[in-house]
């Protein structure tokens, strides 16, 4: 299911760098977005929305997740971005600036009238609920649980602070409260949480020291707009080798206390259940090992 | 993913009039890309391609039928194309071509 691959790194592509584009798949980020929103300026729509299509339709991106970031909904663009792009299947459009629950109805009845017209199965291409407004963090949750679509909740930073008259600090105090309720609605609504970006991509202490913080908080990745801030939120998100060999450990001890009808036993003195095991295995599915 | 080539709702629902209106531009000359000019003919001049490319020698005739290939799908009979690629792909070549003529035919850039 595409709700527990991993989603450490999602790469900002520009829709209308062909370079770029045709490149995004070597970086090895987990998954690639291509932006028709900020990243194009407003006389190249077309241009981007006609070459994002082609890409899509003949570039390999060696397995990362392919997303398109359409135009806000309320833009004259919007429409024409879902009609251009649904049919080539990407595994999932973002949908920027979403405020309300309607926002991604809304979204989600314009895909299924695509999907229908171009004989796709209902409910292929997803949605990345992206929250970016002040009001889109009050609804984070019915925004998260709107559409059996949603996949992803994310926040934007640099939108929202600008929406909440606030300057986009450092250490992110300003924008605290609203990565942890994106973090409790996405865990609520079971779908993955993405952070925003890390705007400054000569600093590697900063992203590293930020996306530690993230981690913590619970999300599972972070955009990042270079490919050199790729393998430091890997590395943060991977976990370590002791972190590995007691997860395995765990993970073997409960298939093996299944076996045997026992339902919580102990390892090194400490009880392991049902959460502890989640967590174990979760450690292996970072690490890329098999279940 | 299919790899044929397939037109967004907009440009083949309703009635489109395949007249190129004035001259128009997509692409760029930054490496992997392509700048397409399109200038409207008079009717019966035919196409007319100019192409320039930093690998000309050995890809001049994959590129051309690339713009031909999205001439023909617009119907378009007369043109004139200007093309100065930088080592485009084939999906860059056709998507800036289409786009081209599109702002030229439509008169509109949304």
């Amino acid at each position: 299911m595409k709700q527990n691959k991993l989603r450490r790194t999602m790469l900002y592509i520009p829709g209308n760098n062909p370079n770029m584009i045709q490149n995004g798949g070597v970086y090895g980020a987990d998954g690639i977005m291509l932006d028709l929103e900020d990243a194009v300026a407003i006389s190249r729509k077309k241009d981007a929305r006609i070459l994002v299509r082609n890409m899509l339709q003949t570039m390999d991106f060696y397995g990362a997740e392919i997303t398109v970031r359409i135009n806000g909904l309320q833009t004259e663009f919007a429409l024409l971005d879902m009609e251009a792009i649904v049919p080539c299947k990407p595994d999932a459009l973002r949908i920027p600036k979403v405020e309300t629950m309607g926002d991604i109805q809304t979204a989600d009845q314009i895909i299924s009238k695509i999907e229908k017209k171009h004989k796709i199965p209902q409910g292929t291409v997803k949605i990345h609920a992206m929250v970016e407004t002040a009001l889109g963090v009050e609804n984070a949750f019915q925004i998260a649980q709107a559409s059996p679509r949603v996949v992803v909740l994310t926040i934007g930073g640099q939108d929202l602070t600008a929406d909440m008259g606030v300057k986009k600090t450092l250490n992110g105090q300003e924008i605290a409260y609203a990565r942890q309720r994106i973090v409790m609605a996405a865990k609520a609504a079971k779908v993955a949480a993405l952070d925003t970006i890390f705007a400054d991509v000569d600093d590697e202490a900063g992203l590293i020291k930020e996306t530690e913080m993230i981690k913590e908080l619970g999300f599972d990745g972070k955009a990042v707009i270079n490919p050199r801030q790729i393998n430091l939120v890997h590395t943060v998100f991977t976990p370590k080798a002791a972190e590995i060999e007691k997860a395995t450990r765990i993970v073997k001890a409960f298939k093996k206390a299944q076996k045997d009808g026992i339902g919580v036993f102990a390892i090194d003195g400490k009880m392991i259940d049902a959460p502890v095991v989640a967590r174990a295995q979760r450690v292996l599915d970072l690490a890329g090992e098999k279940k | 993913m299919s790899n044929t080539l397939t037109f967004a709702a907009e440009e083949v629902d309703g009635e489109l009039s395949m007249k190129l209106k004035k001259t128009t531009q997509s692409g760029s000359l930054e490496s992997s890309d392509i700048l397409i000019t399109v200038t409207p003919a008079k009717p019966g001049a035919g196409r007319k391609i100019d192409l320039e490319s930093v690998v000309l020698n050995a890809y001049g005739k994959s590129i051309k039928k690339d713009i031909v290939e999205i001439l023909d799908k617009l119907d378009i009979k007369d043109v004139y194309i200007n093309a100065n690629d930088r080592g485009a792909i084939s999906s860059t070549i056709k998507a800036r071509t289409e786009a081209a003529l599109l702002k030229s035919i439509k008169d509109l850039n949304i």
